[in-house]
């Protein structure tokens, strides 16, 4: 019995690891995709940017 | 001062050409900017000397601070008497993002995002990196910043265009709501989708007049 339960909480653990790991790949995907949606072509809008002088920034 | 560079500007010599600018009492000034060119060199004099004397923080929130009296200025003369104006800024890399950047330093466009707050108006901040090419500062250079900040490398691989544009403010929620710790890709786009609205990912540039 009590192997029987040990083997059921190892399989409920393994099922909640596999949930929280695709949820987080899931987290991870949506961040792409909602990259990808959002993504334009600055050249197709017809603007263009020009960096016509560099900053010395921060050596 | 024109003796002690005669030979050409060293950032060691910071500190005794501020002192010499600082008990110079005859200058015949220019305006540059609509700034005194006075100002510009003994402020510049300030941030080099600080460099010199290796206070590094001190001397960017010195830069940054000066940076935001130059932009008030502009500001409080073209509000004057007229609706409030709109305007673009346009600076390098670190200075325009919402927040505390990377060095510590409450930057420039931290302060432009607040007055917007305060004035009751909006501020949209957009950063460019180039994933490739070269770049012009004291002779040709590579550029590749997918190498420096794990963010650049992930836009870069999702990038379909030679110039591509991304609207980081739908991932913001999305990056807070991720389970802490932070992947170094993740912990990288949170720190700039909070900084910026937009980013846009060069996949190679080339300098001006080469």
């Amino acid at each position: 019995m009590r192997e029987r339960f040990a083997n059921r909480s190892g399989s409920l653990a393994i099922l909640v690891l596999v949930l929280w790991v695709r949820g987080f790949a899931q987290g991870s995907d949506s961040i792409a995709e909602r990259l990808q949606a959002s993504q334009r072509d600055l050249a197709a809008d017809g603007r263009t940017f020009l960096l016509d002088e560099a900053s010395p920034g921060d050596p | 001062m024109v003796d002690l560079t005669k030979a050409g500007y060293q950032r060691a010599q910071a500190a005794p050409l501020l002192k010499l600018a600082r008990e110079s009492t005859d200058v015949k000034d220019l305006v540059v900017g609509g700034e005194s060119l006075y100002t510009l060199v003994l402020k510049t004099l300030e941030v080099e000397a600080l460099r010199a004397a290796n206070q590094r923080f001190d001397a960017s929130v010195a830069r940054e601070a000066f940076m935001k009296e130059l932009f008030m200025k502009h500001y409080r003369a073209a509000a004057n008497g007229q609706a409030k104006p709109k305007f673009v800024l346009s600076f390098g890399q670190g200075h325009l993002g919402r927040g505390i950047d990377g060095r510590g330093v409450s930057t420039l466009g931290n302060f432009v995002a607040e007055l917007a707050v305060s004035e009751g108006l909006q501020s949209f901040h957009a950063v460019l990196f180039a994933a490739g090419g070269k770049y012009s500062l004291g002779g040709l250079h590579d550029i590749d910043r997918r190498k420096d900040e794990p963010a650049f490398a992930f836009l870069a691989s999702l990038a379909k265009y030679p110039a591509s544009v991304f609207d980081v403010r739908p991932i913001r929620p999305l990056l807070h709501a991720l389970p802490t710790p932070l992947s170094s890709r993740d912990s990288s786009l949170l720190y700039w989708a909070d900084a910026y609205d937009a980013i846009i990912c060069y996949r190679e540039v080339t300098p001006l007049g080469v």
